[in-house]
C-alpha cells in the first residue's frame, strides 16, 4: 500500500498464530515463493527465453485471442504483438524499479535508524523530525512531481519513491534498534573498548537483518504498485517498451471493445507478485519481531 | 480453512476460463482486404446527409479531440479551432460540402486576371448588429497577411501586390500575377470576417475566453470555460435564409481519449463528433442510439519527412520504406475499413474542381500495396542496410502511435534500425511549428490536409520552397514550375492537369510517404441529421445544416 | 507518531502531556507544510534548463509573455526572497500560479474540478468505513470459514493497484454487463453517483483491505480481554457486550487506521481519476505533468500535499484525544 498504512499493521498489532493453521499457511507460503521465483526468473532471463520478439507487430492480428495462432499462447495485443513474450520481457522493468526502491530505502533507512538509536538524544530528535516530515509526502505525488520536473521515465520516480519510503523502514528499524542497543552485550562490548562502528556493523545491523529484509520486502510490494501506477499514467516507462503497468494502460481501449486480455493479464501479473511478496514480507516481519522480543 | 484454500483455486479456474474466451478469432483473408480503392468507391460516399425536418431545442454536445486554444482565425491551423471557427463564423467565400467554392459574405469577380474584386453582400451583419463594411474586411485580410500578429497565413498572400477598399462594399486585391488559389484560401480561415472595431478594442484578449470574437455567422459564442467547454447559441438574425441554424445550442468539449468519447456517445453525454481513427468504430456502428456515417475526406495520413540530410535523403530508401508498409493492415486496425488506399499524397475527396482530369490520373497511378521484395532490393541498392532512423510520435493519440509502429515494423523488415521517440501530445504539435522540436527526428506521422478542396493546397505547403510544412528545403524545379503554372491558370481542367502532374511526381519522389486517406466519419445521436459528412467541417459552414430528424 | 521520548522531569512550562503532544504535532504540521511547499517550489529550479523553459514546457514564448512570466514568478530575485513571495501569494491571495496551457489561474482550474475529487474521496471513504470496518468486525466475531475467506479476499485486494481494479471493474460492470457507465463525470446528483460508483470502488478497494485487517485484529484483541469475559459471565447479552465493551475500545485504533486510509486517498485519487477520465484535480495534475504545464503541477501538488499533511495531523490529534494513554504521557509511537 503506497502510503504506508501497511506499516501500521506490521510489528504492532499481531496476535499469535493458531497452530492448526500452520499446514494451510505452509502451502500458501510455498506458493508465494514459487511465484516470486518465477517472476525473478523472467526478470533476469525474460529477454532470452521469450518465444517471439516483443516489439514485432503484425497489425492484422490485433486482439486475436489465445490458442488461435500456432505458437502464440496468449494471443496478441492492441498492436498485434505476442502477448506472452511481452509479459515475460515486461517482468524486468516491472521488478527492477521496485527492487532499486527497496534497496535504496533499506540502505538509507538502516543508516538513519542505527544512527538515531546509537547516539540518541538530539540526533534522535532531529532525525525523527526529518522522518516525520518525510512521512508527509505521499510517494506517488512525489513521483508525479519528479516526473513533471525531469521528464517521464523510470529513474526519477524510482528515486522519489525511495525517498518517500525511507521513513517507513527507518521507523520500524529505529524502535527495534533502540531496544537492541539497550541490550547487555552491546554495553559489554562498549566497555571492552570495541569501536562504535564495529559494534554497529557486526552486532546491531545483522540482528536487525531479518526485520530489515521483511520491511524492505513490503516496500518492494508498495513500490511495485506505485511504479506500475506511474507507468500506467504515462509518466514512467514509456510505450512501446513492454512493462506490466504500461500494458494495462495500452490495453484499455481493448477492454472497451471487449478484448480485455492485454490489460487483465498484465494486471494479474502485478497482483500475483505483489500478493506473494506481501505475504512473505509479513511473515518475515512477524518472525523478526518475535526473535527480537 | 479448507474453504479458504479453495477460494484462490476457484478464482484461478474462473480466471483461466475468462482468459481463454477473450480475443478475436484469427482474421481470414477476406477480413484483411482493404485493397486498392477506385475513385468510384470514394465517389460513392456522399458528402451530405438527409436534411433535417425540425429544429432541436436541447443542447447538442459536440466533441473535439482537444479543447480550442483560440477563436482568432488567423491562428487556427488544427482540427479543433477550424471546426469551431467554421461553425461560428462566415468567410468571404464559402465551401460547400462537395468542395466547390461559392460566394459567402462576398462574391468574387476578376475584371482582369490580376485583379480580384470582392463585392460584399448587403445582408450580413455582425452579432452586435453592425453591418459588414469593407473596412472590416480589409483589416481582417491585412492581419492575415501580416507576419506581425502571429498569423499562420502570410504565405497565402504572397502574390498579392496591394489591397484596398475603394468604397464601403468593395475590397480590391491587386495581384502581382494571377492567383487562382487565393479564392480557396479566402473560403477558409484566412477569409473569416470579424469586426475591426471589436478586434481593436479587445486587443490581446481577442479570441481568448475573455474576449471571444465578433462575426456574422450562424452561432454566437456565449461562454467559454477554458479546458472544459465552449457554449454557442444560434444566431436568430443570421443573414442567409437558406442556412438558418436549427439546433438552438452547441456545446463544444475537448475529449482526447477514445474511451471517454465512446462512453460519452453511448450514454448520450456527447451528441456528435467528427471522429478520427476512433478505436471503437465497429462498436459504435452497432449502437442503435447513434448514427455512424462515412463520407469523402480531404485529409491524408502520411509520414512527414523532416530530415533529408540523413538516411531518408535517398529516394530509394523512401521508396523502400513505402513499399514495405502494410497499409491494408493499418487501415483495418486504425480505421476498421473507413479509409482508402492512397496512390499519392492526395485523396479523391479533394477534387473540388477538374474531376474528370483527376479521376483519369488517379486511375493510372498504382495503389501503394505491399511489395517487400522490391523494398529489400531498393535498400540493398542504396547501401542502407543496418542504418538507423528515428521516428517521432506521441503515445497519447493512438492512431499516430499505431502509424509510427507500422512504419517502424516496415523499416525493420527491410533491414533498417529504428528508434521511436515519443513525446507528449502538446510536444507533438510543436513538431509542426518548431525546428528545435524536430531535432533528432527523421520522420513523424501526421493526419494532414489542404485548406480547401484542391490537392495543390497540400502540395503547396509540402514541396514549395518556403512552404509551411516544407521542413528540410525540398526543392524540385519541375514541381515548382507546375504548381506555379497551376496557380496562374484560370481554366479548372487545365489547372487540374498541372496539379495531377505534380501528384505523379510526388508518388515516385515521396517527399512525404502517404499512408492512407481516411474517410470523414460523422458520429451523432440518432435524432440528429443534416450535418455534412465531408471535410467542409474544416473549411466551411456545417453546424447550421444540422437539425432534428 | 513522535520519535522523542516524553522524558519526565524536563524543564519548561508545566503542560500536561496531552497539551505537549498537541503543540508538538501542530508544530510538526507547520514544519511539514513549509518543507513540502519549499520542495514543490524549488522543483521549478531543479528542472533541467532554466525555470522559464520549465514554466513554458518547452513552448516558444513571445518576448512579452516571457517578461510577464519573469515578473510573475520573480525569476530574477534570489531564491529565498522568491520563496517568501510565493508563500505570501499562496497563503494571502490564493494565487497558485497560472496555467500556460489554458491561460487561466490555477486556482480557477482547481475550483472547477475540485468538486468531482471531493465527491469521489467522500464516496470512497463511505465505502471504506461501511464495508471495511464492517467486514473486519464480521471476520473478528465469526471464526472459521467466514474469517478465512475475508482474510483471503482482503489480502488479494490489498495487492490490486487501483488502476488494475479500475480496468477490471470497467471490463465487467461497464462493458460486459452494461450496469454502470465506464467513464466521465455525469451531471446532477444522481448522474454523479452513477458515474462515480466504479471509480469509488476502485479507489476504495486496496485501502479497504487494510482497514478490514486492522479492524479484525483489534476487535479480536479486545474480545480476548478480561473485562469482556467478565461481562459475559455476568449475563449481559452478547450484542450489548460487543457494542459497549468491545467496539468502544476498539474504536480508537480503528478510527486511526480509517483516518490514515482516507488520507491516502488524496494521493491515490490521481490514478483513479485518470483511469476513469474524471474531470477532477488529480487528472488535471497528471495531464499538466504530461503537458509540462508547470504552474498547474505546482499548484495542484501544493493543494494535494497540503490536504494530505493536514489530514494526517488531524488523525494524529484525534488519536491523541481519544487514546487516554497519550493523556497520561505514555509514548504514542
Amino acid at each position: 500500500m503506497s502510503t504506508g498504512v501497511g506499516a501500521v499493521t506490521t510489528g504492532r498489532l499481531f496476535v499469535p498464530r493458531v497452530r492448526r493453521r500452520l499446514a494451510a499457511s505452509q502451502f500458501v507460503y510455498g506458493l508465494c515463493w514459487l511465484i516470486v521465483a518465477i517472476a525473478v526468473f523472467f526478470a533476469i532471463f525474460g529477454p532470452y527465453v521469450r518465444p517471439h520478439d516483443p516489439n514485432y507487430s503484425m497489425l492484422q492480428f490485433q486482439y486475436v485471442g489465445p490458442f488461435q495462432a500456432q505458437g502464440y499462447l496468449l494471443g496478441f495485443d492492441s498492436q498485434g504483438r505476442d502477448l506472452l513474450s511481452r509479459l515475460m520481457v515486461g517482468a524486468r522493468t516491472s521488478m527492477l524499479g521496485p527492487l532499486l526502491v527497496a534497496l535504496m530505502s533499506m540502505g538509507a533507512g538502516a543508516v538513519i535508524s542505527v544512527a538515531a538509536a546509537w547516539w540518541g538524544g538530539w540526533v534522535d530528535s532531529v532525525l525523527g523530525t526529518i522522518l516525520d516530515i518525510l512521512f508527509a509526502f505521499p510517494g506517488i505525488l512525489l513521483a508525479v512531481l519528479t516526473a513533471a520536473v525531469f521528464g517521464a521515465g523510470l529513474a526519477a520516480p524510482t528515486i522519489a519513491l525511495a525517498i518517500a519510503y525511507t521513513p517507513y523502514i527507518a521507523r520500524v528499524l529505529r524502535s527495534a534498534a533502540v531496544r537492541e542497543r539497550a541490550r547487555e552485550y552491546i554495553a559489554a562490548a562498549e566497555v571492552q573498548g570495541v569501536s562504535a562502528w564495529s559494534i554497529c556493523a557486526r552486532h546491531l545491523v545483522p540482528n536487525l537483518g531479518r526485520l530489515v529484509v521483511a520491511q524492505a520486502t513490503l516496500v518492494f510490494a508498495w513500490a511495485m504498485v506505485d511504479l506500475a501506477s506511474i507507468s500506467f499514467l504515462g509518466l514512467g516507462v514509456q510505450p512501446p517498451t513492454a512493462d506490466w503497468g504500461v500494458m494495462v494502460s495500452t490495453g484499455e481501449t481493448g477492454v472497451l471493445q471487449g478484448y480485455p486480455l492485454e490489460s487483465l493479464s498484465a494486471g494479474l501479473c502485478i497482483v500475483l507478485v505483489v500478493v506473494a511478496v506481501n505475504l512473505l514480507g509479513e511473515r518475515m516481519a512477524e518472525r523478526g519481531e518475535r526473535k527480537l522480543g | 480453512m479448507i474453504r479458504s484454500r479453495l477460494i484462490p483455486i476457484a478464482v484461478a479456474l474462473a480466471a483461466g476460463a475468462l482468459l481463454a474466451g477473450c480475443g478475436r478469432p484469427l482474421p481470414t483473408a477476406a477480413d484483411l482486404g482493404g485493397g486498392a480503392s477506385s475513385a468510384s468507391a470514394v465517389a460513392a460516399l456522399s458528402p451530405t446527409t438527409t436534411p433535417p425536418t425540425k429544429d432541436w431545442n436541447k443542447p447538442v454536445v459536440w466533441a473535439l479531440y482537444r479543447m480550442v486554444d483560440t477563436l482568432n482565425p488567423i491562428q487556427a491551423f488544427d482540427y479543433p479551432e477550424n471546426t469551431v471557427d467554421t461553425a461560428l463564423c462566415d468567410s468571404l467565400l464559402r465551401q460547400e460540402p462537395d468542395g466547390t467554392i461559392v460566394s459567402g459574405v462576398a462574391t468574387a469577380t476578376y475584371p482582369t486576371p490580376t485583379k480580384l474584386v470582392l463585392n460584399l453582400r448587403t445582408g450580413p451583419r455582425f452579432w452586435d448588429g453592425h453591418p459588414v463594411t469593407s473596412a472590416d474586411v480589409l483589416f481582417d485580410l491585412e492581419r492575415a497577411a501580416s507576419t506581425k500578429d502571429g498569423s499562420f497565413y502570410p504565405q497565402v498572400f504572397d502574390r498579392v501586390k496591394s489591397m484596398s477598399a475603394p468604397n464601403p462594399t468593395t475590397v480590391v486585391v491587386t495581384l502581382k500575377e494571377p492567383d487562382y488559389w487565393l479564392e480557396g484560401e479566402l473560403s477558409q480561415m484566412a477569409g473569416i470576417v470579424y469586426e475591426k472595431s471589436y478586434a481593436l478594442r479587445e486587443g490581446k484578449q481577442f479570441g481568448t475566453p475573455q474576449g471571444l470574437t465578433m462575426c456574422t455567422g450562424p452561432y454566437e459564442p456565449k461562454k467559454w470555460i477554458p479546458g472544459e467547454s465552449l457554449t454557442a447559441v444560434a444566431n436568430p438574425h443570421y443573414w442567409d435564409s437558406t442556412l438558418q441554424p436549427k439546433v438552438h445550442e452547441l456545446i463544444f468539449k475537448g475529449i482526447g481519449q477514445d474511451a471517454t468519447l465512446t462512453s460519452g456517445l453511448e450514454t448520450g453525454a456527447v451528441n456528435g463528433t467528427y471522429a478520427q481513427g476512433i478505436a471503437t468504430y465497429n462498436q459504435l456502428k452497432r449502437d442503435k442510439s447513434l448514427s455512424v456515417i462515412d463520407g469523402p475526406a480531404a485529409n491524408v495520413d502520411a509520414m512527414v519527412i523532416d530530415n533529408l540530410k540523413g538516411v531518408l535523403g535517398d529516394v530509394r530508401v523512401r521508396q523502400a520504406i513505402s513499399d514495405a508498409i502494410n497499409r491494408e493492415a493499418l487501415i483495418a486496425a486504425v480505421y476498421h475499413g473507413a479509409s482508402q488506399m492512397p496512390r499519392t499524397l492526395e485523396s479523391p475527396g479533394q477534387w473540388g474542381y477538374g474531376q474528370p482530369v483527376f479521376e483519369k490520373d488517379w486511375a493510372h497511378l498504382p495503389p501503394m500495396t505491399v511489395n517487400l521484395d522490391k523494398a529489400k532490393a531498393l535498400i540493398r541498392a542504396a547501401h542502407a542496410t543496418g542504418k538507423s532512423i528515428v521516428i517521432g510520435t506521441t503515445q497519447q493519440i493512438s492512431s499516430l502511435a499505431t502509424d509510427a509502429n507500422v512504419v517502424r515494423q516496415a523499416a525493420v523488415e527491410i533491414g533498417l534500425k529504428v528508434t521511436i521517440k515519443s513525446v507528449s501530445a502538446q510536444d507533438y504539435i510543436a513538431l509542426f511549428t518548431s525546428a528545435a522540436a524536430r531535432k533528432g527526428i527523421d520522420m513523424f506521422p501526421t493526419s494532414n490536409y489542404g485548406d480547401y478542396a484542391d490537392p495543390a493546397a497540400l502540395y503547396n505547403t509540402v514541396v514549395m520552397p518556403g512552404g509551411s510544412q516544407n521542413y528540410d528545403n525540398w526543392d524540385n524545379p519541375a514541381m515548382v514550375r507546375d504548381l506555379n503554372l497551376a496557380r496562374s491558370t484560370a481554366n479548372p481542367d487545365l489547372r487540374a492537369s498541372y496539379v495531377a502532374k505534380v501528384g505523379d511526381m510526388i508518388a515516385t519522389q515521396l517527399p512525404w510517404i502517404p499512408l492512407d486517406d481516411p474517410d470523414t466519419v460523422l458520429i451523432e445521436s440518432h435524432y440528429l441529421t443534416g450535418a455534412p459528412v465531408s471535410f467542409v467541417y474544416m473549411g466551411g459552414p456545417w453546424a447550421n445544416m444540422m437539425g432534428a430528424r | 507518531m513522535s520519535a522523542v521520548a516524553a522524558a519526565p522531569g524536563r524543564r519548561g512550562p508545566h503542560l500536561s502531556p496531552l497539551a505537549r503532544f498537541i503543540l508538538r504535532r501542530i508544530g510538526l504540521l507547520v514544519l511539514a507544510l513549509l518543507v513540502s511547499s519549499f520542495v514543490i517550489f524549488i522543483s521549478l529550479n531543479l528542472a533541467p534548463g532554466d525555470p522559464l523553459s520549465a514554466l513554458s514546457g518547452g513552448r516558444s514564448l513571445s518576448k512579452a509573455t516571457a517578461a510577464a512570466l519573469t515578473r510573475e514568478y520573480h525569476l530574477d530575485d534570489p531564491v529565498l526572497v522568491r520563496y517568501w513571495d510565493y508563500l505570501k501569494a499562496v497563503v494571502l491571495h490564493f494565487n497558485l500560479g497560472t496555467s500556460i496551457q489554458f491561460r487561466e489561474p490555477v486556482s480557477t482550474l482547481i475550483g472547477q474540478r475540485i468538486g468531482v475529487t471531493a465527491e469521489l474521496v467522500a464516496y470512497s471513504a463511505v465505502l471504506i468505513i461501511v464495508f471495511g470496518v464492517g467486514a473486519g468486525i464480521v471476520a473478528a466475531l465469526r471464526r472459521g470459514a467466514v474469517d478465512g475467506s475475508i482474510i483471503a479476499v482482503s489480502t488479494v485486494l490489498a495487492a490490486v493497484p487501483s488502476f488494475v481494479a479500475a480496468i477490471v471493474l470497467i471490463a465487467i460492470f461497464a462493458v460486459d454487463l452494461h450496469w454502470l457507465p465506464a467513464l466521465g463525470n455525469g451531471s446532477g446528483f444522481a448522474g454523479s453517483i452513477e458515474h462515480l460508483t466504479l471509480p469509488a470502488i476502485a479507489l476504495a478497494a486496496s485501502a479497504f483491505a487494510v482497514v478490514t485487517r486492522v479492524t479484525r485484529v483489534t476487535v479480536r484483541a479486545e474480545l480476548g480481554l478480561e473485562h469482556v469475559q467478565t461481562a459475559v459471565s455476568r449475563g449481559i447479552p452478547w450484542p450489548l457486550v460487543v457494542r459497549r465493551h468491545v467496539l468502544r475500545n476498539a474504536s480508537i485504533p480503528i478510527t486511526t487506521v480509517v483516518g490514515i486510509t482516507v488520507t491516502s486517498l488524496f494521493a491515490l485519487c490521481t490514478v483513479v481519476e485518470q483511469a476513469f477520465n474524471l474531470n477532477g484535480i488529480g487528472a488535471a495534475l497528471i495531464n499538466a505533468a504530461l503537458e509540462k504545464d508547470f504552474g498547474v503541477v505546482q499548484g495542484i501538488s501544493l493543494v494535494l500535499v497540503g490536504a494530505f499533511v493536514l489530514a494526517n495531523a488531524i488523525v494524529d490529534l484525534l488519536y491523541a484525544f481519544l487514546d487516554p494513554r497519550v493523556a497520561i504521557g505514555a509514548r504514542a509511537s
